[in-house]
């Protein structure tokens, strides 16, 4: 176990680029979904519709549990599992964590490439921001136990490139 | 992400994501234990609609006979992300999987929902 504000952990998530947030329904039943995340202050933000289900998992349930890969920095033998409590806010998030989801997710010199590379899809990318159920809201999530734990052998090899495991 | 499409959409056939099957980048599992979410990493074999997964024995609890999430899941950014969702009851796996040196804890899925996205294959649904 870690604390969440060891430099070690800080350290992975800023190595991390995709979250694998897991809910409980409010029947009991588990939920996983990937989604973007970023660290300010403390706290991890994720940006969701407030209808989504994992927001409305986490209106009835605030506890979820967060798995990194650490994949910015390519093969690890471990990942970091975090517990948390989360909060659904509605509207977006501050300027100061739109501005690390841009600069994360869309002005990176790849994902320049990324996004270039698909600008014919952007009209229907808008279109479907503007379906999110519920309206705009973000998750704010404050983690509350740190744990790294092995990654099995086809992950750990794959994270960053394909090793052709089969 | 996690916008619920109705005119546009992002969901595809699982087969369309078969080299995502046969070459998990990623492969986490979530269940319900005592009142908790949980997750793990986990090594996953997808082939001929059976979805198997592998957990270490020492960090994992009993998963038979329960209700499971599989996500296998790729890219970070918008247009690369993809992935599989496979709900369903996890049965343990006597035997181990061919080929694996790892000593696993294997399961196979009885699916009850799958689902697979592809956002670069986004569209008017």
């Amino acid at each position: 176990m870690a604390a969440p504000s060891d430099p070690e952990v800080r350290a992975f998530l800023r190595q991390s680029m995709v979250a694998l947030v897991a809910t409980r329904s409010a029947n009991e039943r588990p939920f996983i979904t990937p989604l973007w995340f970023v660290a300010d202050r403390g706290s991890l933000f994720i940006t969701t519709g407030t209808d989504s289900l994992t927001a409305r998992n986490v209106g009835r349930h605030p506890e979820m549990t967060m798995l990194f890969s650490g994949e910015r920095a390519g093969r690890s033998d471990r990942v970091l599992r975090l517990r948390c409590t989360a909060t659904v806010q509605r509207g977006l998030p501050p300027w100061r964590v739109l501005l690390r989801i841009a600069a994360k997710y869309y002005a990176s010199p790849r994902a320049l490439r990324v996004e270039l590379g698909n600008r014919d899809k952007w009209r229907i990318r808008q279109r479907y921001y503007q379906q999110v159920k519920g309206g705009p809201g973000h998750l704010r999530v404050v983690p509350t136990v740190a744990e790294f734990l092995p990654q099995p052998g086809n992950a750990r090899d794959r994270v960053g490139g394909r090793s052709g495991v089969r | 992400m996690n916008v619920q499409a109705r005119g546009v959409t992002r969901d595809v056939d699982p087969s369309s994501l078969q080299d995502l099957l046969d070459h998990p980048p990623r492969a986490t599992i979530a269940f319900v234990d005592r009142e908790h979410v949980d997750v793990w990493p986990v090594r996953a074999r997808c082939g001929a609609d059976m979805y198997r997964f592998g957990v270490r024995p020492e960090v994992a609890a009993d998963l038979e006979n329960r209700e499971v999430v599989l996500v296998i899941d790729d890219g970070p950014y918008f247009f690369e992300l993809r992935g599989i969702s496979v709900r369903g009851l996890a049965k343990r796996i006597d035997r181990a999987e061919p080929g694996e040196t790892e000593v696993l804890a294997w399961y196979v899925i009885e699916p009850r929902r799958i689902l697979a996205w592809n956002y670069a294959a986004m569209r008017e649904g």
